[in-house]
């Protein structure tokens, strides 16, 4: 995982330029360099601290996480707005489980306050939303597959919560993919153009919610009257709702027809006619009322009475001719039949009571008028947003872009819903570039120490041991991608071997490095192989005695030092090939320690059964010897889970195989093993 | 304080301390590596260094930290000057024994 930026790096220099370069560091004080390195990885190291001092303080180490790469909730929200996500996208419901379960924890370590109140709700109830977020990521658990395996829900919880939730390497991986994910949004979804057309379009969506909402309320009208207008999109297309006058007269129509009223009935003019007639004889009754009055005075003005009379049978004859009107009116209204009925005069009264109600609605103070008002006032205004944002997007080269960030915004939402799986794989595969370290750490120093003792022989070997190991036995980093690739023909014709001997109770792996060095474990063999390279080409048999002497003795070195080499390095070489049957499987196959394996990787399930016992004992130490493993495997228990065999080889992946853990138990070639313990690599 | 650790070890490993931290420094400094990668690096460091107590183990150490981030490739020179230092020093030392036992048998 190099940086592009560092491929121009200094070469060794020769002896010469190294001698001529004069002494360039300064003394300073080394706790405050050391110090300052810690700082460079700040909390990190702290969080770690704090969770080795107080094992019981388990959630602590999740502030972890603050001195590298965190995400808040409001990251997440920006993400939402701009890649347009809803509240109930899972991806986002996901990750915004995992904002709330860092954020807690680093806001709680930070002022040592208690996480359920930096939540506002209780630990419990979001970690096991991040639990469930987890579990319910494929991707992520396919990354996992022992995790699958496990039939029981609760102990998968509980497994994939102790040795992945609260992991500060996985949470880093995953902040680290999230903030991409921002970053990118921030660059490519920032064009204050689009951003301002995509506002315009926000709007217009508004604006068509509401028209929708509103044109609901008057199909509520309209269904109340009988009126089929179909569906609301149905009714915005009939209606012209360009203009509120037009739009309620369209409505208006449509309750007269679903009442059956046509304008030949003339229920209007019966309405006004009843209106005069109602008038005129109230102002009758008002003038007989005058007159009676003027009738009855000891001086009265017969002229007033006249003009009083006249008025009042002009206004009898008006109500006589309105009232004539009205009777042609309802006879006409009679006489033509709606749908073959002859209509009475109950119709008739149903049908003019219908017409005042339906003319009252008109009214512009009635809802119905109100809400069509609103309805086509909105259309306006969606409609001027709607020309302004295609004004934005109409030139070539804004489409050309719109286009573009549509595409992006697809790129982007599958970046974050791959984020939690990416990061699986990312923090997987940063254990193992460690843990590839750490096992060419031991072997080069073994080498050197070698070397320093002029063990000629096992420093080659060693040497060669090492080479084979990085070079593509088994697995190859390659520089310029960043990827490693794996030979999984070769690991499964090594796994055959393995679980064959094993299947004999033999020690494979003895064979195996053996092989890597050219040492045969056969010792009539490797005499010949000695004859041959110390006595011109012949076969051991064929030595004189004191040839053979010397020969025996090379024997005797030679076995002595592989001997040694395997009882010091036999582990580091095995789990090496634990670690690479693991990543190696995992790229074709979702099942571990099982069948249905693809690719070249082909071992039976008797074979991974084989494997598991003979790596058994070695799991099992590394997990002892793990302060994490430990840690977990007591949260387990606690949990009432014990692991079986599958889960104790993911324990030890992810917590026991890299780190100072696995150098610490490592010997080196010229030091004792049981020194080690407390001596080359232990304090 | 490592107890058991011999003093000029002890001495040599905050060196290395020094110096590592010098270089990651100066390379985020000068963009020569990312932050990503300085927070791996530092973190492969703290990891491990301190748990290292013998000359072989941190020269090995210090190589493979070379090899996976070159900015620190720097410290690889050091490590060579010091050695050749060592070996001069070795030799300047067996040069005037030889010379203090030739004084003595001439005498």
């Amino acid at each position: 995982m190099l940086d592009a930026t560092t491929a121009e790096t200094p070469k060794v220099p020769t002896r010469t330029q190294v001698l001529a370069q004069t002494e360039h560091k300064t003394e300073v004080d080394t706790t405050t360099l050391s110090d300052s390195l810690r700082m460079a990885h700040e909390g990190n190291e702290a969080a770690r601290k704090a969770e080795r001092d107080n094992p019981a303080n388990l959630e602590k180490s999740l502030g972890e996480v603050s001195a590298t790469e965190h995400f808040t909730q409001a990251d997440l929200d920006e993400i939402k707005t701009k890649l347009e996500l809803s509240d109930d996208d899972p991806t986002y419901k996901r990750l915004s489980s995992f904002a709330s379960y860092l954020g807690a924890a680093r806001q709680a370590e930070t002022n040592g306050t208690n996480v359920e109140i930096e939540l506002g709700t209780s630990w419990d109830n979001v970690r096991d939303a991040v639990v469930e977020g987890i579990t319910r990521d494929g991707k992520l658990l396919d990354k996992f597959p022992e995790l699958s395996d496990i039939t029981d829900p609760n102990a998968q919880k509980a497994y994939i919560e102790i040795v992945l939730a609260r992991d500060p390497r996985l949470h880093s991986e995953i902040a680290k993919r999230v903030n991409a994910v921002l970053t990118d949004v921030k660059l490519k979804l920032s064009d204050p153009e689009l951003d301002e057309a995509e506002k315009l379009k926000k709007k217009e969506g508004e604006y068509d919610d509401v028209q929708k909402q509103q044109l609901g309320v008057l199909k509520t009208y309209l269904d109340q009257w009988g009126v089929e207008a179909g569906d609301i999109e149905q009714l915005e297309k009939t209606l012209d709702l360009n203009d509120p006058a037009l739009a309620l007269s369209d409505t208006i129509r449509y309750l007269k027809h679903a009442r059956g009223i046509s304008d030949e009935d003339r229920l209007g003019d019966h309405i006004s006619n009843q209106s005069a007639i109602d008038q005129a004889e109230k102002e009758a009754s008002q003038l007989r009322a005058q007159k009676l009055q003027e009738e009855g005075k000891k001086e009265k003005n017969d002229d007033k009475v006249a003009t009083l009379k006249a008025s009042i049978e002009a206004l009898e004859k008006k109500v006589d001719d309105k009232t004539r009107a009205n009777e042609s009116i309802q006879t006409a209204f009679k006489t033509r039949k709606v749908g073959g009925n002859t209509r009475t005069d109950d119709d008739f009264n149903a049908a003019r009571q219908a017409f005042q109600a339906i003319r009252e609605l008109s009214n512009s103070e009635s809802d119905l008028a109100q809400n069509i008002n609103f309805i086509t006032k909105y259309r306006h205004e969606r409609d001027l947003v709607k020309q302004q944002r295609e004004e934005k997007e109409s030139d070539p080269d804004k489409k050309a872009k719109t286009e573009k960030r549509a595409a992006d915004k697809e790129l982007l939402k599958k970046d974050l819903q791959e984020a939690l799986a990416k990061a699986a794989a990312g923090f997987l595969t940063k254990k193992f570039n460690d843990a590839a370290s750490d096992q060419k750490i031991i072997l080069t120093a073994a080498q050197k120490e070698a070397e320093k003792n002029g063990e000629k022989w096992s420093a080659d070997a060693l040497k060669t041991i090492n080479n084979i190991l990085n070079n593509g036995r088994w697995s190859e980093y390659h520089e310029d991608t960043g990827k490693w690739t794996f030979d999984q023909a070769q690991i499964a014709t090594d796994g055959k071997m393995l679980a064959a001997r094993q299947a004999r109770s033999e020690d494979g792996g003895k064979e195996l490095v053996a092989g890597f060095i050219g040492y045969s474990l056969d010792e009539a063999t490797e005499k010949n192989k000695i004859a041959a390279a110390q006595f011109g080409g012949r076969a051991y048999d064929a030595l004189s005695d004191a040839e053979k002497a010397q020969a025996d003795t090379l024997f005797t070195k030679r076995k002595t030092d592989f001997d040694k080499l395997y009882s010091e390095q036999g582990e580091t070489i095995k789990k090496r090939f634990l670690t690479d049957l693991f990543r190696a499987r995992g790229v074709t196959d979702r099942k571990i320690l099982g069948v249905g394996l693809g690719g070249d990787l082909i071992l039976t399930k008797e074979e991974y059964g084989l494997l598991n016992n003979y790596f058994g004992d070695m799991m099992e130490k590394g997990l002892k010897d793990s302060k994490d493993a430990q840690k977990s495997l007591k949260a387990l228990q606690e949990k009432g889970i014990i692991p079986d065999s599958k889960l104790k080889w993911l324990l030890y992946i992810l917590l026991a195989l890299g780190g100072a853990a696995a150098l610490g138990t490592a010997g080196v070639a010229g030091v004792p093993l049981a020194g080690m313990a407390a001596g080359a690599f232990g304090k | 304080m490592d107890g058991n650790l011999p003093q000029d070890f002890f001495v040599k490993r905050k060196e290395a301390y020094k110096e590592l931290t010098d270089l990651l420094l100066k390379a985020l400094e000068n963009g020569q590596i990312s932050t990503e990668d300085s927070e791996d690096a530092s973190r492969f460091i703290l990891e491990r260094l301190d748990n290292i107590s013998t000359d072989t183990y941190l020269a090995a150490f210090l190589e493979e930290v070379a090899n996976r981030w070159p900015c620190f490739k720097p410290i690889l020179i050091h490590q060579q000057h010091e050695e050749i230092k060592q070996e001069d020093e070795q030799k300047i030392q067996e040069v005037e024994n030889e010379i203090g036992e030739i004084s003595q048998n001439q005498t």
